[in-house]
């Protein structure tokens, strides 16, 4: 699974990264870590929030995935390899939340699919939320109809912007078997008339 | 989608470029490009997928909290408040495990008993019920029954005045013969 020779300062996919600031990391740099941090906690945020669809958690994971992170840093030889290593912890980390969501929901009588809690933006108003509402919903309905490794694949490629190389790294496994579950997943999209219907609605 | 394809034309094909692009020889990226069919099923497709990336973005809060990274030698907790709901949780679930298994094994240990005693004092509860009955219809005991108005019935009342004199008649005749 290990990638062809990268260009210096550019990730798996050919982009330019901060390769350098992964470097000093390793070395014990905290403020490069700090900068790394800046950098991708944006992204993880959105990861992290498009799958379990609750800010407040999101915000807690995500800590913890920059702590385990921060942690590991030492470990991590090959710098080109910092993103995918940073999705990976946060897979995990967003694996560990349900797991143990699913523990908690035994003691309770029914779970929430959506957070309640979340507050609506007061500059936005309400609508905002709503729509983020249905919006996520509509998109959970569409995950539902495909498999564990399909619904994976499809959100690192849309939704969070990963390349085939770079999702093979977060899931351990080989490029074909990611492109497989990327060509049935894309292929239920297609043919998902509801959720194609519905991108169109919010686009007019 | 259209269905109006031509023999060359291949969803498949548009597929596998939107999975990955590298993976169609020349050839066949040539037909996406010049096929007005493949064409257009190939903006739809992709037009479609990042227009869900766009608004996955776009329907996704901002971060309020920028995350603390723990102090150099200083281990920090994890998710202390999870934990403590997490240790609740169990705690209560197994305290409700052992009740129903405490209850169900004390009820199993007296039900055969108790529904015993429960038969018995109904039984008894009739019996009682039977003999109020008996005494509302007729309180006296067995040895003045005979005499009783209910058992004595069609003989005329003239024999009991003749056997019991009722005092206030024989004061009535009295009064009648000094008035005389």
């Amino acid at each position: 699974m290990r990638m062809a020779v990268m260009q210096e300062g550019t990730d798996l996919c050919g982009r330019v990264d901060k390769a350098a600031a992964v470097r000093r990391a390793a070395a014990g740099d905290r403020e490069a870590f700090e900068e790394l941090m800046d950098a991708y906690h944006r992204r993880i945020f959105a990861m992290v929030y498009s799958r379990i669809t609750s800010r407040m958690d999101a915000e807690d994971i995500t800590q913890e995935i920059f702590v385990r992170a921060f942690q590991g840093v030492r470990s991590l030889r090959d710098p080109e390899l910092f993103k995918p290593w940073l999705y990976r912890i946060a897979l995990n980390a967003i694996n560990d939340f349900l797991r143990k969501k699913r523990l908690r929901s035994i003691f309770t009588l029914f779970t929430r699919e959506w957070d309640d809690s979340e507050v609506p933006d007061p500059i936005r108003g309400g609508s905002d939320y709503l729509e983020r509402k249905e919006f996520w919903t509509r998109l959970n309905e569409f995950f539902s109809r495909l498999s564990p490794s399909e619904r994976e694949v499809f959100r690192l490629k849309f939704l969070d912007g990963l390349c085939i190389r770079e999702i093979a790294e977060v899931m351990e496994k080989n490029e074909s078997t990611i492109k497989t579950h990327l060509y049935r997943a894309v292929e239920k999209f297609r043919r998902e008339s509801d959720l194609s219907g519905f991108l169109k609605e919010e686009k007019a | 989608m259209s269905e109006d394809r031509k023999p060359g034309c291949s969803i498949a094909r548009v597929i596998r470029y939107v999975v990955d692009e590298n993976d169609l020889d020349p050839e066949q990226r040539r037909h996406l490009r010049e096929c007005p069919v493949c064409r257009e099923e190939l903006k739809q497709l992709d037009g479609g997928l990042r227009r869900l990336g766009h608004m996955a973005a776009e329907h996704t809060p901002e971060p309020v909290r920028r995350p603390v990274l723990p102090v150099e030698g200083r281990e920090l907790p994890h998710r202390p408040v999870l934990l403590w709901r997490l240790a609740w949780g169990t705690g209560l679930g197994f305290a409700l495990v052992m009740l129903i298994a405490v209850w169900t094994v004390f009820q199993s240990s007296i039900s055969p008993v108790s529904y015993q005693d429960i038969a018995q004092e109904m039984a008894e509860d009739e019996m009682l019920l039977a003999e109020v009955l008996a005494l509302e219809e007729n309180p006296l005991p067995d040895a003045y029954r005979e005499i009783s108005p209910e058992e004595t019935a069609g003989i005329d009342e003239e024999i009991f005045d003749f056997i019991v004199p009722v005092e206030g008649w024989n004061m009535d005749q009295e009064s009648r013969t000094k008035e005389a």
